[in-house]
């Protein structure tokens, strides 16, 4: 049995050793320690898979309902496994990108890194608020200090404002169910929902929602996303699009879909509503873009539509499909993005007029392109296709009109494609005479990105058997 | 057992880049592929005569079991061998064809067209069916833009996904409706259920199952992605074309016609068919490039598939279906050998060069006389089955039709060769599978009667409208005689395509352009919005960093205001808790 502490612990120590290695006399690279935190932590959490996680709990006072307390729950796994591989897929762009703070950047990087596993697996909802709030301040530190030199302050402070926004509405539901429940214990309150009269169960659900919605983010609280992508190095969007974002869908699952499902029942249609709105909006508003990093920023925020969609259909199968397709996209988004930025690498620029005809320089570079966007555009054999399909039919099951999103995935195809040719084919520009074609590393990393793609995509029941819908 | 028919198409697609071009020659292992699938789609063909096996596993379970199932009957288990038997006659033109093009990247993307082909014919869900069914189009959406450089193919392969896109989300809407009414993919028991089944659900997923249909076999509205397509290799276009990718759309009808029938389509697709053979058989008569005029001979042999279909004669349908795919990849074989050996493939520039190698021009007369179903060829047969249904009206019709497929594929024929002339280097790679099309395409109508024996739905007549068509037939081809070998008539013909190039092509394409744009336009307006929006809230953050920017003077490293600023603190925090204490 792995405890699950030792994933949190694991990173959290790199943290501190890289700390403590960067006032040592004799130093050795910051990226060693990181990379043996993520590789340590990765390993852990797939020997736990196989021979299972045990529980962590210690008492501040003594009463389970402060413990902190570290437990799955029945939705953790897959978001957990987001959580842990993502960040370390990540890793390889931070190790070509970062130059400068180097030591500041991987403390930031392993804190975020710990307080991700932390949130997905901590059942105490202190414990579940410190670390989120930790994720979001680094995550702001890395957009602010390493981003690119126009943008990274401002975005980096729309970014912390919007968030920072949600997690007081985060809060303020925590402790509404604290008042009402006498526990900070999600098994506890989860027993003991039914004491929570009917109306400050919809403040809570209020909160929820506003948290999700900033979170996912759904219109009309996402225009952070495009900024802090653009703003954000490679290895920071990868964090961000593949696990932050899934916060928001884990936090309604967990508190709308699962712990007041009867009063996300009784507002399910404007839901959904609001879903379809979010999915044909982001694709119109992607289609017009020029940046190949914003076009995929748009196009996620297209994707956590879908999700929504899922959620708010309140049946299995688009819970499920909805899960299915947050892990999904979080592997598809991660490698777009990671291809993204060797684009702007090879290239110096990610602007779609401006490239041109790569395909006869980079070769596996445009393999590992293509596959990408096939897989996002939901082919089958690769991941997103199952997500997508177990979201309509939970979603046409609880409201048919909902299908409409499939003129979403239409509108993608047509800019996804666009972009293909616009960065690939057609002659090469006379600019990009020099470009290179990846390296053995960026191969292996974005193969890396592609076999959890695959095999997801073939093999289904990796995702499926993973969880159940109970906390 | 029977997915051992796709399997070795899919090791293919893997072996060809792990092993690479250098140790083992990337054809050989394709074609070793198609080989063996041919062999084991006919074992399994004999085996399971006339019966039917399906064989089902179980993908994943999410309250409800997501079914996998592939089934082994006449029909399925023929159009594999058909399949299998025509990607094999590609493989063996590709090899010469090909020599100089990129050889692993072509042998993977050939090798997941067929094998996801395959797997289409067989599945007996609808689930399997749309998997192999969008893996058709990327896989079409990749060899057609395979020349990337060349700005055309790029946007002929973009334009052919995005055209069967609408149809494969139509597809995916049709089986979320089924299989939410239903609670199973599997097409047997659907159309079981269909009498349980409430009208508007039938109606909305039968329409939305021929809008799949359509768009996949470019049938009007959609028709204009096939011609572009041509910028494909030429052995590609001669698989996309014949046995793989537009036959699946024909297929997806054959396969759910209960369901069609059931919600009262038949009309529809009979008028479709009509509608897009027609403007077809004009269209094709109004290009100059040989593989344009062959891509519209396409679209209206499909189109009488969908006529057959409509008027409830599926088993006609197949065989045309089957036999079509013999000629037509034949005629795209021959016009690729032009494209090599001579340079060119517009006709009028053919007519130039004086052709008149015998090798080329005998299967190219038996080629474009199967398009016109002249007798005594197999698409004669053919041409009895599909029209054995017909009412008056549409058999006159169908005589129109006949008529101008004669004159334009024989106008292509008259143009291109001439009696004495240029001969042409042969070679085997490229001639064999030529010859051995030609011959059963020549001598295959005997099996129209092992045909309507075998396959379900399959009737096929004889009368005086197969007279009365055929002679219509003959004058198309006297026509086209008269006016463009012997040059008779020329400016008669200049002026009718005049006509039918502003109809047709430049109308309906700008109307299709303008509907593009709009969704642009559309684009480019949210996006505007969408960036101001943004701005507005930008405000939030420029506040934020006026604030700090100001606030900053507070920490000025001086220690005695620190310590002030703390004793505050802890002086108003005291006083906050009093107060709520009290």
């Amino acid at each position: 049995m792995v405890n699950l502490l030792s994933l949190v612990l694991v990173p959290a120590l790199g943290a501190v050793a890289v700390a403590i290695n960067s006032i040592l006399p004799r130093r050795i690279k910051p990226e060693y320690i990181a990379a043996s935190a993520f590789l340590i932590t990765s390993a852990l959490f797939f020997i736990g898979v196989i021979v299972g996680f045990s529980g962590f709990s210690i008492g501040i006072i003594n009463s389970i309902d402060f413990a902190f307390t570290l437990q799955l729950n029945g939705i953790s796994l897959p978001f957990l496994l987001l959580a842990v591989t993502l960040p370390a897929l990540g890793l390889w762009s931070a190790v070509k990108e970062i130059n400068s703070g180097k030591a500041l950047f991987y403390i930031f990087y392993l804190l975020s890194y710990a307080s991700l596993i932390g949130v997905f697996i901590s059942s105490n909802l202190i414990a579940f608020f410190i670390f989120w709030e930790i994720v979001l301040i680094s995550f702001f530190f890395i957009i602010t200090f390493w981003g690119e030199e126009e943008t990274r302050r401002k975005a980096g402070m729309k970014f912390l404002i919007f968030t920072q926004f949600g997690s007081l509405t985060l809060l303020g539901a925590f402790i509404l169910l604290f008042i009402y429940t006498g526990s900070f214990s999600l098994g506890t309150i989860s027993s003991m929902i039914s004491l929570v009269p009917s109306y400050i169960s919809y403040v809570i659900f209020a909160f929820v929602l506003i948290t999700a919605v900033i979170k996912m983010p759904m219109f009309p609280m996402h225009s952070w996303l495009p900024d802090a992508h653009v703003s954000a190095p490679t290895a920071g969007s990868v964090l961000l699009a593949g696990v932050l974002l899934k916060l928001g869908g884990y936090v309604l699952i967990l508190f709308g879909s699962i712990l007041l499902s009867s009063v996300m029942r009784s507002i399910q249609i404007p839901l959904m509503l609001l879903g379809v709105f979010t999915v044909i909006y982001s694709t119109l508003a992607a289609s017009s873009q020029t940046d190949f990093k914003k076009m995929i920023a748009y196009s996620s925020i297209f994707y956590m539509g879908l999700v929504f969609i899922g959620i708010a259909s309140l049946n299995q199968i688009g819970e499920s499909g909805s899960i299915f397709l947050m892990v999904s996209h979080g592997f598809i988004v991660g490698m777009l993005f990671v291809l993204a930025g060797i684009l702007k690498e090879k290239t110096g620029t990610r602007d779609l007029n401006r490239l041109g005809g790569l395909m006869s320089k980079m070769p596996l570079y445009s393999v590992f392109l293509v596959l990408a966007v096939i897989a996002t555009l939901g082919v089958p054999g690769l991941s997103n296709f199952v997500g997508e399909l177990l979201v309509f039919i939970g979603a046409y099951a609880a409201y048919p009109i909902t299908l409409v999103a499939l003129a979403g995935v239409l509108i993608a195809t047509n800019y996804y494609l666009s972009a293909l040719k616009r960065i690939l084919y057609t002659s090469l520009k006379k600019t990009m005479s020099g470009v290179k074609d990846i390296s053995y590393a960026d191969a292996v990393q974005l193969s890396i990105f592609s076999i959890f793609i695959i095999i997801i995509g073939v093999v289904p029941i990796v995702i499926t058997n993973s969880f159940s819908l109970t906390i | 057992m029977l997915y051992l028919i796709i399997l070795p198409m899919i090791v293919s697609m893997l072996l060809v880049p792990l092993i690479g071009e250098r140790l083992i020659k990337s054809f050989k292992i394709a074609l070793t592929g198609a080989l063996v699938s041919l062999f084991l789609s006919t074992y399994y063909l004999f085996k399971y005569f006339g019966n039917q096996v399906t064989e089902s596993y179980n993908w994943f379970g999410v309250s409800n079991f997501f079914n996998l199932s592939i089934s082994g009957d006449n029909l399925t288990l023929l159009m594999a061998v058909m399949v299998s038997f025509i990607s094999l006659m590609v493989l063996i033109f590709s090899v010469f064809y090909m020599k100089k093009e990129p050889q692993e990247r072509y042998y993977v993307e050939m090798s997941l067209f067929i094998a996801s082909m395959l797997g289409l014919v067989l599945s007996s869900s609808l689930l399997l069916f749309y998997i192999f069914w969008e893996l058709v189009g990327v896989s079409s959406y990749l060899l057609i833009g395979f020349w990337y450089k060349k700005e055309s193919a790029s946007a002929a392969g973009k334009k052919a996904l995005i055209m069967t896109r609408i149809g494969d989300m139509s597809f995916l809407a049709a089986i979320v409706l089924l299989f939410t009414s239903t609670g199973t993919f599997s097409i047997p028991s659907i159309l079981q259920e269909l009498p349980a089944l409430p009208n508007i659900t039938i109606l909305l997923s039968g329409a939305l199952i021929l809008i799949a249909a359509l768009s996949k076999s470019a049938q009007f509205p959609f028709y204009t992605w096939l011609p572009d397509a041509m910028e494909g290799p030429t052995p590609v276009s001669a698989l996309l074309h014949s046995a793989t990718m537009v036959a699946a759309g024909a297929y997806l009808l054959v396969v759910m016609y209960p369901l069609l029938f059931a919600a009262g389509l038949n009309t529809v697709i009979v008028s479709i068919g009509f509608i897009t053979a027609v403007l077809s058989a004009l269209l094709a008569l109004n290009h100059r490039h040989t593989k344009r005029i062959l891509a519209y001979s396409t679209i209206e042999s499909l189109a009488f598939m969908f006529i057959a279909i409509g008027t409830i004669n599926t088993g006609g349908a197949v065989f045309y279906l089957m036999v079509h795919a013999v000629f037509k990849s034949m005629l795209f074989f021959i016009s690729g050998i032009f494209a090599v050996l001579i340079g060119v493939q517009d006709v009028y520039k053919l007519k130039l060069k004086r052709l008149s190698s015998t090798w080329l021009k005998l299967p190219a007369l038996i080629g474009f006389a199967s398009i016109s179903g002249l007798p005594p060829f197999m698409s004669f047969f053919a041409h009895t089955a599909i029209s054995a249904n017909f009412t008056t009206i549409e058999g006159l019709v169908f005589t129109v039709i006949s008529f101008l497929t004669a004159l334009f594929s024989f106008r292509a024929f008259f143009l291109i060769f001439n009696r004495k002339g240029v001969k042409l280097d042969r070679k085997v790679s490229t001639a064999m599978p030529i010859y051995i099309l030609s011959i059963i395409s020549t001598i295959g109508g005997a099996t129209l009667f092992f045909f309507s024996k075998v396959l379900a739905g399959f009737m096929y007549k004889i009368d005086i409208f197969t007279v009365i068509t055929t002679a219509a037939a003959f004058l198309g081809v006297y026509v086209a005689f008269e006016v463009f070998y012997k040059d008779k008539l020329s400016t008669a013909s200049a002026s009718f395509k005049d006509v039918a190039n502003k109809l047709m092509r430049v109308a309906y394409d700008k109307i299709l352009f303008s509907i593009g744009m709009s969704f642009v336009s559309a684009g480019d307006a949210v996006g505007k919005f969408d960036n101001a929006l943004s701005k507005f809230y930008d405000r939030s953050a420029d506040s934020a960093l006026f604030l700090s920017s100001k606030s900053r003077r507070i920490e000025n490293g001086n220690v005695e205001t620190y310590i002030i600023a703390i004793l505050i603190g802890i002086i108003a925090s005291l006083v906050v808790a009093s107060v709520f204490v009290w």
